[in-house]
């Protein structure tokens, strides 16, 4: 007997969350790419304890460094599948990694409008690189391109500079917009920080009545401690 | 051909709003009269503090902007979006357009059997003129996400209205409009056959229990996690049975 349930969608909508993480060679230095995924792993955690939420909370991860950009982990539910830690090595082809972003939020086979507004998180702690490790401008269409587009213009973006070496002027056009800051640390403290910050902005917004709300918390050192 | 032509209109608050004990910001109306049989629906976005009262006044406008513009039957239904528009803001006064901004969605079914189906923002307005295809005026083609509209009070361009008009059929027709708390989750390829399933479930239950009926099936609405405010509308043709007819 046909019922209402055959022609509804029966998954709760989701929430994506993409992180683009810069893997290359320097993320090795003074424990940075284990507290990266350290604080991926515990994010991971924290969302899929989340029971309250109006939403269903996904999410992927693009990784930059050797070979150059790839989905390290393809968008699902945080509740699914382990975490398979990130390794670094070789240059910052943070472009392709733009590119990537760009292609999954507007495919709408794996983010339907159904879906709430992805965020979109940056941590870098260099240079954009092309694939032959040279400085390249090459990121500045790709980012602009996101800018343009219809959809993923839309993504609520967060962005962390790792150390002083990282170039802020990429990771501020990332955030496009001059009332926010990018976040700095050179620590596995301050990377740590970072994520539960994010962390609590998009459970948050899950929580809320419209989970399109942008919810930036201003929370303190302690708060943000784990 | 004589048809009986049915209409049904019905809201039900949401888990998050009766959870908080908050107003249902979605508001429906189903209306008959000279210009023919009319449903409404509204839904007022979420972050404006009297969505409800935009959403209310929004169905009532709705309706008086169609009570004229029918006097004139050469009248295009572009028309309506300025009279619905000016009719609302005289309804929501004193209160200011942006603190009660709402989408408004309608399907009229005209006494010569013509339809003229349209509205502003987020949500669904669809019809289906023959068993074998539906077609949307509003809804499918949604390009960004979730919960992020025009409406009345959130629109400056007169190119965020969707009209179309639509001749009698030779087969019955069934006419769907909703707010985003249901289009969102109806799988669109789909929908042609819910249309049909959901007059005939309808055309099976006496018309007083009818609304009551919609009301238990938004309550138990099977998608995870839903929270939103519903409001779903329906016009029905069907072949005449006994002596009701418009």
């Amino acid at each position: 007997m046909t019922e209402l349930k055959d022609f509804v969608i029966q998954t709760a909508r989701p929430l994506p969350v993409i992180l683009l993480a810069d893997v290359s060679g320097s993320m090795k230095e003074n424990g940075k790419i284990d507290a990266l995924n350290e604080a991926v792993a515990n994010m991971i955690s924290a969302f899929s304890e989340e029971d309250t939420t109006r939403a269903e909370i996904q999410l992927a991860v693009i990784a930059f460094g050797a070979g150059g950009a790839r989905v390290h982990r393809s968008l699902c539910p945080a509740t699914s599948g382990d975490w398979a830690p990130l390794t670094a090595k070789g240059p910052t082809p943070l472009g392709a990694a733009l590119e990537l972003a760009k292609n999954l939020i507007e495919d709408r086979e794996q983010i339907p409008s159904r879906a709430y507004c992805p965020t979109l998180i940056l941590i870098s702690d260099g240079h954009p690189t092309g694939p032959d490790g040279k400085p390249t401008t090459d990121w500045r269409s790709s980012l602009q391109s996101i800018l343009e587009s219809e959809r993923a213009s839309k993504a609520v973006r967060f962005a962390m500079a790792i150390g002083d070496d990282a170039d802020k002027d990429v990771l501020n056009a990332f955030l496009a917009d001059p009332s926010r800051q990018v976040f700095t640390g050179s620590q596995a403290r301050q990377i740590k920080q970072f994520f539960r910050w994010v962390t609590m902005s998009v459970t948050a917004r899950s929580r809320s009545i419209n989970p399109n709300t942008v919810i930036f918390s201003e929370l303190t050192d302690e708060e943000l401690d784990y | 051909m004589i048809r009986n032509v049915n209409g049904l209109a019905v809201t039900e608050r949401g888990p998050t709003h009766r959870l908080n004990g908050e107003p249902n910001q979605d508001a429906c109306l189903r209306s008959r009269g000279l210009y023919g049989l009319l449903v409404v629906v509204a839904d007022g976005l979420g972050s404006r503090p009297q969505s409800d009262h935009g959403s209310r006044n929004a169905c009532l406008a709705a309706r008086d902007a169609i009570r004229y513009w029918s006097a004139n039957p050469l009248s295009s239904p572009e028309r309506l979006a300025p009279l619905i528009q000016a009719l609302w803001r005289v309804r929501i006064a004193p209160v200011h357009p942006d603190e009660c901004a709402t989408t408004c969605l309608f399907a009229l079914r005209q006494p010569t059997g013509q339809w003229v189906i349209g509205g502003i923002g987020d949500g669904m307005a669809a019809i289906r003129e023959d068993e074998r295809d539906i077609s949307y005026v509003i809804g499918r083609e949604r390009t960004g996400f979730n919960n992020q509209t025009v409406g009345l009070g959130a629109s400056k361009s007169a190119s965020d209205w969707r009209f179309a008009v639509y001749p009698p059929s030779p087969v019955p027709s069934v006419a769907l409009i909703a707010t985003d708390g249901i289009a969102d989750d109806l799988i669109p390829e789909q929908l042609q056959s819910f249309a049909t399933w959901i007059a005939e479930t309808l055309d099976g239950i006496s018309p007083r229990h009818r609304s009551n009926s919609v009301r238990s099936m938004l309550r138990g609405w099977p998608t995870a996690k839903h929270s939103d405010d519903k409001s779903i509308a329906i016009i029905w043709e069907s072949a005449q049975r006994g002596c009701t007819d418009e």
